[in-house]
């Protein structure tokens, strides 16, 4: 059973980081893609966004310094890289890169998958858990990693 | 105690033993040291349709035109027998010309004379065709279902997967388009529309992590689908706690979904009304208790309660028409209190009484 007094902290007095922060959100579904990124946006996040895993890959290796965290899909392409490859690449590039997985399959494979220390969040998923979801994992980077 | 078979000479036992081998149902062989038939079962002949004469006194390999000329019968009588007393279940496959494809199972024994160094080695023949091609069905069979199986698997996978993802997209259609539209009450029904679609999903997955039973535990599912509510309903300006207290047990799957959808219900009632104005420690409260056949679900808050002169509702009362066509379904009935430390609705199943009889 959750912890009732960590549920109302976390709905009702949430430190955001904000502003300068960019999220790459990879998923080839357009509406999914726009609830999460009004989502993020409406919490005053940076977005930046890619429909599909090479791209995504090519705007991590280009770009990573700017982006902070990536909210990924596993199943992007039929045949092509998912959304486990996009999140390997972006520990290869940072060692500690927030991860979070949006998916529809059961998270068992996320187990064998998934990168250490990422998040999954099923679908289908109210915006506010991948809003909780990434400033959870940016709060947690920020306290490891000293300005 | 030891017993003494009824011979009295050589040619008595040769008779007996003779007797014994031809009793025998599977093909049986006797030979001497050079491989050469002493004696053959009348099994033998019946089955390798060879007769008497051209068997008797011919080499094993010879015999019926060199259809036992077989390299491994050769590994078992030249290799390993004269290293070893005996040997059982030793496996030969081989294509007869008269019977066609057999599978055999051989025991070959040596039979050593103390006052004498001539030797017998006795052979009998066990066909397994017949049970190798149904212990190969059998493994196909298995084989085939495992296949099957896994193909379920990675399709049930595929179709859950499906689901997820569209219910994913009507909700962020709902949700989209609630953001988009300037009236109040079209947001306010897309709103609604959308939290009924998460709580439906919120049961799919509780049911896809029991994999497949249809019997889930109501203490976690309700626990899981008001949290989940939470997380998406309650917002920063008005910080809600909410709290399940759950006896243990298990439900239909069939019956969770209606629960769930009436705590949904209820919950966001109560989030719309029971808090107009800001309060502190806001709390909803969700207890589902169990008596044998019988359960009661009661939704309760610290609101402001319900005020009997209050106008209809934006939805035109739909939570609460919603709520009592499931409690219909679920064949419980629905009642209301409202006072000053809140509003508490309640849904109860309760057996019919036994009618009594009544004397004429």
């Amino acid at each position: 059973m959750p912890d009732r007094d960590e549920t109302i902290v976390r709905h009702g007095g949430m430190k955001r980081l904000t502003d300068d922060v960019r999220i790459l959100v990879v998923e080839d579904e357009a509406l999914i893609a726009d609830l999460v990124i009004s989502g993020l946006e409406e919490a005053r996040y940076g977005v930046a966004t890619a429909q599909d895993a090479e791209a995504a890959i090519a705007m991590l290796e280009e770009d990573d310094a700017a982006l902070r965290a990536v909210v990924t899909d596993i199943n992007l392409a039929a045949g092509g890289l998912t959304g486990w490859d996009v999140a390997r690449r972006a520990r290869e590039l940072v060692a500690d890169f927030p991860v979070i997985y949006m998916s529809g399959a059961s998270t068992s494979e996320w187990t064998a998958n998934g990168v250490p220390n990422s998040l999954i969040i099923a679908k289908p998923f109210a915006i506010g858990q991948i809003v909780t979801a990434v400033s959870q994992l940016l709060n947690k980077a920020s306290a490891i990693v000293p300005d | 105690m030891p017993t003494t078979l009824p011979v009295r000479n050589l040619e008595e036992a040769n008779l007996l033993a003779q007797a014994i081998v031809n009793t025998i149902p599977e093909p049986f062989l006797v030979l001497d040291a050079d491989l050469r038939v002493l004696e053959a079962s009348r099994s033998f002949y019946e089955i390798f349709k060879v007769d008497p004469a051209e068997t008797q006194g011919c080499l094993l390999y010879a015999l019926g035109h060199g259809q036992w000329d077989i390299p491994a019968l050769r590994v078992l009588l030249e290799t390993i027998l004269p290293d070893r007393v005996a040997m059982d279940g030793f496996e030969v496959d081989h294509e007869f010309p008269a019977i066609g494809h057999r599978i055999m199972l051989l025991n070959a024994r040596k039979v050593l004379y103390d006052e004498s160094d001539t030797m017998a080695i006795l052979l009998a023949f066990r066909d397994v065709t017949e049970r190798r091609a149904i212990e190969h069905e059998k493994a196909a069979l298995l084989e085939r279902s495992e296949e099957l199986r896994r193909q379920n698997e990675v399709l049930l996978e595929e179709m859950r997967h499906r689901v997820a993802n569209s219910l994913q997209i009507i909700a962020s259609i709902l949700l989209l388009k609630a953001r988009a539209v300037s009236s109040d009450e079209t947001r306010f029904h897309l709103q609604d529309a959308h939290q009924r679609v998460m709580s439906v999903a919120a049961v799919q997955q509780h049911l896809d992590m029991t994999d497949g039973i249809d019997q889930i535990e109501v203490g976690i599912y309700l626990d899981k689908l008001c949290a989940g509510l939470g997380t998406s309903m309650i917002g920063d300006d008005q910080p809600v706690v909410i709290t399940v207290a759950s006896d243990t047990g298990m439900i239909p799957s069939a019956k969770a979904v209606s629960l769930g959808l009436i705590v949904t219900e209820l919950i966001i009632n109560a989030l719309k009304y029971a808090f107009p104005d800001h309060r502190d420690q806001a709390a909803i409260a969700v207890r589902y208790t169990i008596d044998q056949d019988d359960w009661t679900l009661i939704v309760s808050d610290n609101g402001v309660g319900k005020a009997a002169d209050k106008p209809p509702k934006a939805d035109g009362g739909l939570g609460t028409t919603i709520v009592a066509a499931l409690a219909k379904q679920l064949d419980a009935q629905v009642t209301m209190a409202t006072g000053p430390a809140g509003f508490a609705v309640t849904v109860a199943r309760v057996a019919a009484a036994t009618p009594l009889l009544r004397a004429a």
